[in-house]
């Protein structure tokens, strides 16, 4: 049906170190950012840097559909000595969904920081956006546990720099960088102490050789210890309900780059080491696993869908009701993969790929009219579709996918995840779903019923479309809701394959 | 009224003025009850009397009893307008029994109680 | 290239013709290209359908989610409820000509289009989709009314017209998982019989399934939808509203569910109730909204007996009542235009200066009752004759007690209250052209179907045996002198309860129906419980508050230096939660 194995995109010398050049590239190209001369050098550099990552994302996957698993050996040092990325399907798609909307965001960034970010400043934005690529594309492709903590540190850092710089248009973005910082490092603590009772355990920090060594020692109370601290720190980070406290605010305050990116990428590096760490690292049938996916995972995603779909509805500022939904649709994928069978993996993950896709749509169109519009509240865009139809279409459209309305990537995804829960007859999940989905209606209704059905206004508050460099990057976006909601063959197959891939262990 | 009335407001015509095919159909009705009420008699008795030359329907033993249809008629007609009466004092409400939303129900409840006994 | 041309257009669903030709519509401007939009559109959907290749097969399949989809199909079954959504949508069309409102007849040609796929849709997969795209196509048609209570009711019906699809889909999967099953209009070779009962009540998922079609039907219970949005949209907008979504509804139960004995209940119940809130409305529309519902009830009826007379009936009375009740809604449509209300403690007299409105409705009003040579005379002896032939006599009394009470609430009440009646004094103009155009095209259809009924018998599921009907029931002396029996005798029991000041005349105000149960008792109840919950809770909290009161002091000093900043941040909450979550994980791991 698909067939990567015959994707061949680049000469042979250079998908060798595919591996490494994915996270080196934006790495360097942060220094050159941070160097270059003005803010246009830096956009420039900063595009080129992720589009070349999402060149090195199309060269890994088709050596990964080719190889199976691609082990590349930093310096030469074999593992378990060396520190090394392994990346087989799972971590295929995440290069490439991360890479891909980086370079999208990086699209739009050449707009978005002309209108919110002063000029001395736009050159250290870029470095820390490209500094944050590097360290999620790092944490999807390490091998190594600490090393994975290395990576989740670069990133967190430039997120948290990158949330500050909102001050200039909400200065309620500082306390929002704080505490994000704060609870960043509660969360990435937990988890390197998780990764040292793991160390403790089984004298290892490669996952492969963890991955090895943990099922002789089921009954470590150590390795468990690691676990729990590891799952609770990445849950931190993921905004795993009721972690998520960080999150809205760091969403609904931070410049509109950031929300495009963070939306799309943050939670999902996290939601991606989780994954890794519970079925591939950990043996997926042991009791520690089993109990956490349906005691405490499966109820608290069950409750963050409802609960957190019900305070968006209650929100007055259009950022917030958009962070709040994220929360909720965290939930939709954590539930998935709770249920914790292969469809469910899968379907946590494609879910995962279509909320990226229209959640940076929704905050890139919100981005978009940010120049002319005052205010915060969902009440200053009164009847922005009116006046702006061509940057608020996608935004109706990615609600729609939200809503999960037939013909959009949302569509297929809610299919899957609901077959996945009548699969394993979770028919209370189903109920969740359900449950959700319709209060999501109320949200969206109310935001579409803002933009689309108030009056428009006039004059000095008229507002405007966004121009063409916006347009261009969120109409991709959009075009791809829809298309991938049409035919979303490609996708299917690869999360299918990443499901396979992290539940058949390591060879 | 609502937003998608006609800008030009549509011309009204004077009063008294009529359509011409108004005077013609309808004028004559106006002042006719009475003829109406006859005419409608004399038809329901040349429908009874036709009954009884044709054969009876063959559905079920109740339609040989003669103008069967014609009570059912009769009687459904009667019935829906007689128990219509007690159901409108029943589930009668304001226009807008709903609409008060900002109020709570026992409010709205002690209101319609001051509508229904208005302190003159 | 010509070839290519011809196959791509016969295997199209003629659904998405429409729906094509409702996004142009939504960018037209000025009087001449909207006409052409909007009466071309239906016209190249009629060529499409009747370019269609075989009957039977499937047209155009579609791979996803691991399934086949079937995109495109039709039977016999199919084809009349195509043709007459076709109908409706030009007659609609035209209708809406004198208001220049893009998004409205935008949405109202999606809106007909996805009705239009939804019939010839081959597999419950293709047919949850477009039945979703009903719901979120039509409801803007209510909010165009762009007030409040009409942005408020649209919000209403679309919460229940989206739980009909998540129901919808709900039991599709379970019966899919149970059966393997997906196909809805399967059938053998072509020119064989149409399936129909397609889905066993008896596997799991089914009775999800008839639970969705029933609240689109306007189920007892599940009606109150219906009386509740129409009347709140625009004078065009209910026109439409009427024509597809009930009529689908009919559709998929005759297709999946015919003969199920449940429904002739469900039928007699639905077409008995709703004429004493039609007596008794005040707003003419919303009259109308229940004397649809008691047509509907009929159809459901009919459906239940199931059999080839009873298909055939619902299938007849489904393209019959979308044109009467179209025309019927129309006339009502064109005095809210003129008046800017339809209720009847508000207009009177019309006839005036509305002679040919008048008329229009009073031919809708006779072919709702049945009058011989009219098209509901047509319709309805189907289905009287497949209960009679059932051998269900209470059921046939309920039905003729439903067609009797017709006369009443609709024939008389309508063109009585808002044409003749007391004369308040209003004057309006006469409908503009287009409407009354549209009006006398679906009067013709009235008519013409009921002088000669050969054509539409012709086209209905099972030919043969209409065709039989027709030669050997239809005309008879009996038949004839009966109906007129029993109209006869109605319209005199009203004349005379009315004379004698029997007859309530209607006041304004409105009649709570079953959504008092949703709008008013839930929220008292919930109220009620919510302020037990909320005192419950202080109590709580303040004991809380007392215990960990200092704790919780110093990790806010601790952590949030800037308190006032943050008070809506909950950051010493998140840090206790992850805390807790960690005592939780560990508790669980080390038991």
């Amino acid at each position: 049906m698909i067939d990567f194995t015959s994707l061949i995109v680049a000469p042979p010398e250079l998908t060798r170190h595919a591996a490494a050049l994915l996270v080196l590239g934006p790495l360097v190209a942060s220094c050159a950012a941070a160097l270059s001369p003005n803010g246009r050098w830096a956009w420039i550099i900063s595009f080129l840097a992720s589009a070349f990552s999402f060149w090195m994302a199309l060269a890994l996957t088709g050596e990964v559909a080719r190889e199976g698993v691609i082990v590349y050996a930093m310096g030469g040092f074999e593992p378990p000595y060396g520190i090394s990325f392994r990346i087989d399907w799972l971590g295929a798609m995440f290069a490439l969904l991360l890479s891909s909307m980086a370079m999208i965001a990086a699209a739009y960034s050449g707009y978005s920081l002309n209108a919110e970010i002063l000029e001395g400043k736009r050159t250290l934005f870029q470095a820390g956006f490209l500094l944050c690529l590097a360290g999620l594309l790092g944490m999807t492709s390490t091998g190594d546990a600490f090393n994975a903590f290395v990576f989740l540190e670069i990133s967190s850092i430039g997120t948290y720099a990158l949330i500050g710089v909102g001050a200039s248009r909400d200065r309620r973005a500082l306390p929002a960088a704080f505490n994000y910082l704060i609870l960043g490092t509660v969360g990435a603590t937990f988890y390197v102490i998780g990764v040292g009772f793991l160390y403790a355990a089984a004298g290892t920090l490669n996952m492969a050789d963890l991955a090895s060594r943990l099922p002789a020692l089921e009954e470590s109370r150590a390795a468990e210890a690691g676990f729990a601290f590891i799952m609770v720190g990445l849950g931190l980070k993921a905004a795993m309900f009721p972690l998520h406290g960080w999150l809205p605010s760091a969403y609904a305050h931070a410049p509109s780059l950031m929300n495009v990116f963070l939306s799309a990428t943050a939670t999902k590096a996290a939601v991606y080491l989780m994954v890794r760490f519970a079925f591939d690292v950990f043996p997926p049938d042991s009791i520690i696993v089993e109990r956490f996916m349906i005691w405490v995972m499966a109820p608290l995603a069950g409750v963050a869908a409802i609960v957190c779909s019900t305070q968006a509805i209650f929100q007055t500022e259009l950022r917030r009701i958009l962070a709040f939904s994220s929360v909720a649709q965290v939930g939709y994928m954590m539930l998935a993969i709770a249920v914790a069978s292969g469809a469910g993996i899968a379907a946590g993950l494609l879910h995962l790929t279509a909320h990226a896709l229209m959640k940076a749509a929704l905050f890139m169109a919100i981005g978009g009219v940010t120049l002319s519009v005052t205010g915060l509240r969902l009440s200053d865009f009164n009847g922005a579709g009116r006046t702006a139809p061509w940057t608020m279409t996608p935004f109706a459209i990615a609600s729609f996918s939200l809503l999960g309305v037939p013909l959009t990537m949302g569509f297929l995804t809610k299919w899957r995840l609901i077959e996945a829960m009548l699969g394993d007859a979770y028919y209370w999940a189903v109920a969740v779903i359900a449950i959700s989905s319709i209060l999501s209606l109320f949200y969206v209704g109310r935001m579409l019923e803002v933009l689309f059905f108030q009056p428009a206004q006039t004059g000095k508050n008229r507002i405007r479309e966004a121009p063409l460099g916006a347009l261009i990057p969120l109409w991709v976006l959009t075009v791809a809701t829809i298309w991938f909601g049409i035919d979303g063959r490609m996708v299917e197959y690869i999360a299918d394959s990443a499901a396979t891939a992290v539940l058949g262990g390591v060879e | 009224m609502t937003g998608e009335t006609p800008k030009a407001a549509p011309r009204t015509p004077r009063e008294g003025e009529e359509h011409p095919l108004s005077l013609v159909l309808f004028a004559p009705l106006r002042s006719a009850q009475t003829p109406i009420l006859w005419g409608l008699v004399i038809a329901a008795i040349a429908v009874a009397a036709a009954g009884f030359f044709v054969k009876p329907g063959y559905y079920f033993p109740l339609e040989s009893i003669p103008v069967i249809y014609g009570v059912v008629g009769a009687a459904a007609v009667a019935i829906t307008i007689l128990l219509s009466i007690p159901l409108a004092r029943l589930l009668g409400r304001p226009e807008t029994f709903y609409e008060d939303s900002n109020k709570t129900a026992q409010q709205q409840d002690e209101a319609k109680a001051g509508e229904a006994t208005p302190d003159a | 290239m010509l070839e290519t041309a011809a196959s791509l257009v016969s295997t199209t669903n003629p659904g998405l013709v429409l729906m094509a030709a409702g996004i142009i519509m939504v960018f037209m401007r000025g009087f001449a290209p909207r006409a052409a939009v909007l009466v071309g559109g239906p016209v190249l959907a009629l060529a499409t359908l009747l370019s269609s290749g075989a009957w039977g097969v499937d047209l155009a399949t579609f791979d996803a989610f691991g399934l086949t989809l079937s995109l495109y199909r039709i039977d016999s079954l199919s084809f009349i409820f195509g043709l007459a959504f076709i109908i409706a949508a030009a007659i609609g069309g035209i209708y809406s000509l004198h208001r220049e409102d893009g998004v409205q007849d935008g949405t109202g040609m999606l809106y007909a289009g996805a009705a239009i796929a939804a019939i010839f849709a081959g597999d419950l997969i293709t047919l949850f989709i477009f039945w979703e795209l009903t719901a979120i196509t039509s409801v803007v048609l209510i909010w165009a009314r762009r007030t409040p209570r009409a942005y408020a009711a649209g919000l209403r019906y679309l919460i229940i017209q989206m739980t009909s699809g998540l129901l919808l889909i709900a039991g599709a999967a379970l019966y899919h998982n149970a059966t393997g099953l997906i196909v809805f209009s399967e059938m053998g070779a072509v020119g064989e019989l149409p399936v129909v009962s397609a889905i066993d009540i008896a596997e799991p998922g089914a009775w999800l399934m008839l639970i969705a079609f029933g609240v689109k039907a306007a189920f007892p219970l599940a009606h109150s939808w219906l009386q509740d949005a129409y009347p709140n949209s625009t004078e065009t907008g209910t026109v439409i509203l009427s024509a597809f979504t009930t009529k689908l509804a009919i559709y998929a139960l005759a297709r999946g569910f015919a003969g199920l004995d449940l429904l002739i209940w469900v039928g007699a119940i639905m077409a008995v109730f709703p004429v004493f809130f039609a007596l008794l409305g005040n707003d003419l529309r919303r009259v109308l909204s229940y004397a649809l519902i008691s047509q509907m009830g009929i159809m459901v009826c009919a459906v239940g007996v199931g059999g080839e007379l009873g298909v055939n009936g619902a299938a007849a009375h489904a393209f019959a009542s979308t044109i009467y009740m179209a025309l019927l809604f129309m006339s009502m449509g064109a005095v809210m235009l003129r008046t800017g209300t339809t209720k009847a403690s508000e207009i009177g007299g019309l006839h005036r200066t509305m002679p040919y409105t008048t008329l229009f409705a009073i031919i809708g009003g006779a072919t709702i009752a049945s009058v011989p040579l009219t098209s509901g005379f047509a319709a309805k002896s189907l289905t009287m004759s497949a209960v009679g032939y059932d051998g269900q006599m209470w059921v046939w009394l309920a039905l003729l007690f439903a067609a009797a009470a017709a006369v009443a609430h609709t024939t008389i009440k309508v063109p009585l209250s808002a044409f003749f009646g007391e004369d308040r004094g209003r004057r309006p103009e006469e409908a503009p052209f287009n409407m009354l155009l549209a009006m006398g095209i679906a009067a013709v259809f009235c008519i013409g179907i009921g002088v000669t009924p050969r054509w539409l018998y012709e086209l209905l599921p099972y030919r043969d045996t209409a065709l039989d009907y027709l030669n050997h029931d239809l005309w008879t002396p009996t038949h004839l002198v009966t109906q007129f029996q029993l109209l006869v005798f109605g319209a005199l029991a009203f004349v005379l309860l009315r004379r004698y000041a029997l007859y309530p005349e209607t006041t304004p105000g409105m009649l709570i129906d079953s959504e008092w149960a949703w709008r008013r008792a839930a929220p008292s109840i919930a109220g009620a419980l919510g302020a037990a919950l909320m005192s419950f809770e202080r109590a709580f909290a303040r004991t809380a508050r007392q215990v960990g009161g200092r704790i919780k002091e110093h990790l806010v000093q601790t952590f949030a230096p800037a308190r006032g900043v943050s008070r809506r941040v909950p950051l010493s909450s998140t840090a206790i939660w992850s805390a807790f979550l960690l005592a939780a994980v560990l508790l669980i791991a080390l038991i």
